[in-house]
């Protein structure tokens, strides 16, 4: 395998990186996700900048972190464009551009011709002389991409490379890095907030949430308006399992605690409600401080309880995500889930579809929202009728995506961080 | 446009009286000058002697604060723990310590009879005090501090990240400490060589105690004024007007450009 393939394991504080990354030689993977999600610590993980005891780095085949391998930030062969472009501030603009060559040995003439060919590309040749300390913030981003370009690095890393351009140069510099980076054969890993640079550039895209991936997918799906919002996600573990799609009430059976413990440890570390009358030895205790335990609450029936659970997750959630506590491998389905939701920004909810194609209420990610409105909803059917659904109030959350759900067979390593 | 309160009438008696302790022996010098002889007394052969050894000497000791004092200050503001700090606040004891003090301990040192002084004179023949380089070691001794510090200040004012993005480059250390750390601290370097060269061309105390007074090899301008102060009074003050106009040319020269301190 060419190309980069990374798991990054950064711990700095409270916060926790955990991310496995991989972009093929001449990808463009695009990393997405809202403010402190960990993307630029992710690329600073790559270039060795942060110390990354834990993680895995391979570039183009060779081991840059792992097997008790380091190798400096100076021997990896990674460009970085970084987000305040850290140019050298008392060199000119060309000594800048071409400091990537000469570090390495390359005669000056040489290596300031080949600056000054990708000052001249970027539309700053005529700066080439001024120090940097002198470019306004425009000039000084496309001289960091010189930089990074001109170095002919192994992997290139693009930190907001566009966002002090205005709209015009914008598209103006992404064309040309396209089409730089469809001959360069080299992989990429882009940062942006702009929808037209994931469109633009981007083959893949990556959403970090909180140091984890929560999810993947083709370049449209992430950068859909909206997206951002998945990012505050909390879980509802019902423990008494989904029944299947009968919609067995969650009851009083805690289900098997050996099922209800990895489902719990996948969700780390989002906010979890754990939904049950006896919860068993899995219960929540010191060792899973992101779950919450909640009695009772089925009383009032399936959808009362997930309201409950709801309110008990607070405010700060957006999107909820509903599990079974009875089926470890159903947790792999849920980055799909927030994919789609993210997808369809109109969309209430994502539920997945089970082995027999009939949607799963109790496998899907609902807008908090939603999820309230529905609790709020008349029962009556639910009471009068002969056979009463419980849960027909969430089957009738609408507009609603469907989603295949993968088999429950491969409990995942560390759903839904990879 | 900023407002700022006006000082209160009570702190502008103090003040004034701050800035005519600091200009008014200035004046009394320039007042009290010879002017008539003054020009044959500067030229005289022991004063020139006297000041082309002050020049030679504080330069010499300048340039050794450079090679010893930048490394020393690099390696002070990259590290942090006590043995950091530990070394930082050896450095700097001889700000505090009386010059007189510093040489009398540099005479033990280097001494015929000093730790490494006696050794030095046994195996090599070589003695330190009372000649020329005692002179430089001296000054040497004074002026270092005023160097590490501010290059230190300098350094730990820089933004590490500019060296460390320079560094994903493919630079190894050494490039970048030459094309990236070195010349931006170079304003604090600047500055904290014309403080180190001002401490040395004046130092006294220790000069005299572990050098000693020796026209043409260990006398400097400020063992001259002080002897000749005794002997011709007026071509004291000439000599002392000598050494303040040197010192004005140095500030001059450096003013603004370079003792701003850093800048992005």
């Amino acid at each position: 395998m060419t190309g980069l393939r990374a798991r990054l394991a950064v711990r700095r504080g409270d916060f926790a990186l955990d991310v496995a990354l991989d972009a093929g030689p001449g990808e463009v993977v695009a990393l997405v996700g809202a403010n402190g999600s960990g993307k630029t610590t992710a690329l600073h993980a790559l270039t060795g900048l942060v110390p990354a005891a834990g993680s895995r780095v391979e570039l183009a085949g060779r081991v840059l972190d792992g097997d008790g391998v380091h190798v400096p930030s100076a021997e990896r062969g990674i460009g970085t464009v970084f987000q305040d472009h850290l140019l050298v501030p008392h060199l000119s603009a060309l000594e800048n551009a071409a400091f990537g060559l000469r570090a390495r040995g390359v005669r000056a003439a040489d290596a300031r011709t080949e600056a000054a060919r990708w000052l001249d590309r970027l539309g700053v040749g005529d700066r080439a002389g001024l120090r940097a300390a002198r470019l306004s913030g425009g000039q000084s981003q496309r001289v960091a991409l010189a930089r990074a370009l001109a170095a002919r690095p192994r992997l290139l890393l693009l930190d907001e490379p566009f966002s002090a351009l205005d709209a015009g140069s914008r598209a103006e510099v992404r064309a040309l890095l396209r089409e730089h980076l469809a001959g360069a054969g080299v992989p990429v890993l882009l940062v942006s907030h702009d929808a037209a640079d994931l469109d633009g550039l981007a083959d893949r895209v990556v959403r970090l949430d909180r140091g984890r991936v929560v999810a993947r997918g083709a370049t449209a799906a992430g950068s859909a308006p909206g997206a951002a919002d998945a990012g505050r996600v909390g879980a509802l573990v019902v423990a008494g399992g989904a029944g299947g799609a009968g919609g067995r009430a969650p009851g009083p059976d805690a289900g098997p605690a050996a099922r209800l413990g990895p489902v719990l440890d996948a969700l780390a570390p989002w906010p979890t409600v754990l939904l049950a009358e006896h919860p068993g030895p899995a219960a929540p205790d010191g060792r899973r401080p992101h779950v919450r335990l909640l009695r009772g609450a089925a009383g009032g029936g399936p959808v009362a309880a997930l309201a409950a659970g709801l309110r008990a997750l607070g405010d700060g959630v957006d999107v909820a995500v509903v599990v079974p506590g009875d089926r470890p491998g159903a947790v792999a389905a849920v980055p799909r889930l927030l994919a789609a939701l993210a997808e369809h920004p109109g969309a209430r909810a994502a539920v997945a579809l089970g082995p027999d194609g009939l949607p799963q209420p109790l496998l899907a990610a609902y807008r908090a929202a939603a999820l309230a409105d529905a609790a709020a909803a008349p029962r009556g059917d639910e009471r009068s009728a002969p056979r009463a659904d419980p849960l027909l109030r969430l089957r009738t959350v609408a507009p609603a995506v469907l989603v295949a759900a993968p088999p429950d067979a491969a409990l995942p390593r560390r759903a839904p961080g990879s | 446009m900023r407002t700022r309160p006006r000082a209160p009438a009570g702190l502008l008696v103090p003040a004034a009286l701050a800035v005519a302790l600091l200009v008014l022996p200035f004046v009394a010098l320039v007042v009290r000058a010879p002017w008539g002889r003054l020009t044959t007394t500067i030229a005289s052969e022991p004063v020139v002697e006297a000041l082309g050894l002050s020049l030679r000497c504080a330069t010499a000791a300048t340039a050794i604060c450079l090679v010893l004092g930048v490394p020393l200050a690099w390696v002070l503001a990259r590290s942090g723990g006590w043995a950091a700090r530990v070394v930082r606040a050896l450095v700097t004891v001889p700000l505090v310590l009386p010059p007189v003090v510093g040489g009398v301990a540099l005479l033990m040192l280097l001494g015929r009879v000093g730790l490494l002084g006696g050794p030095l004179e046994r195996w090599t023949g070589v003695t330190l005090p009372f000649t020329t380089p005692a002179v430089v070691i001296a000054e040497t001794f004074v002026a270092l501090p005023f160097l590490v510090i501010a290059v230190e200040g300098t350094l730990r004012g820089l933004d590490g990240r500019t060296e460390a993005a320079a560094a994903t480059f493919g630079a190894s250390p050494w490039y970048v400490l030459r094309r990236v750390t070195l010349p931006r601290a170079l304003p604090g370097i600047v500055s904290g060589a014309v403080l180190a060269f001002a401490r040395a061309l004046g130092e006294f105390g220790a000069t005299i105690t572990f050098a000693g007074n020796f026209p043409g090899a260990t006398r400097t301008m400020p063992l001259a004024i002080y002897l000749t102060m005794e002997s011709d009074p007026e071509a004291a003050i000439a000599l002392s007007l000598v050494l303040v106009a040197v010192s004005l040319v140095i500030l001059l020269a450096l003013r603004g450009r370079w003792l701003t301190g850093v800048r992005a």
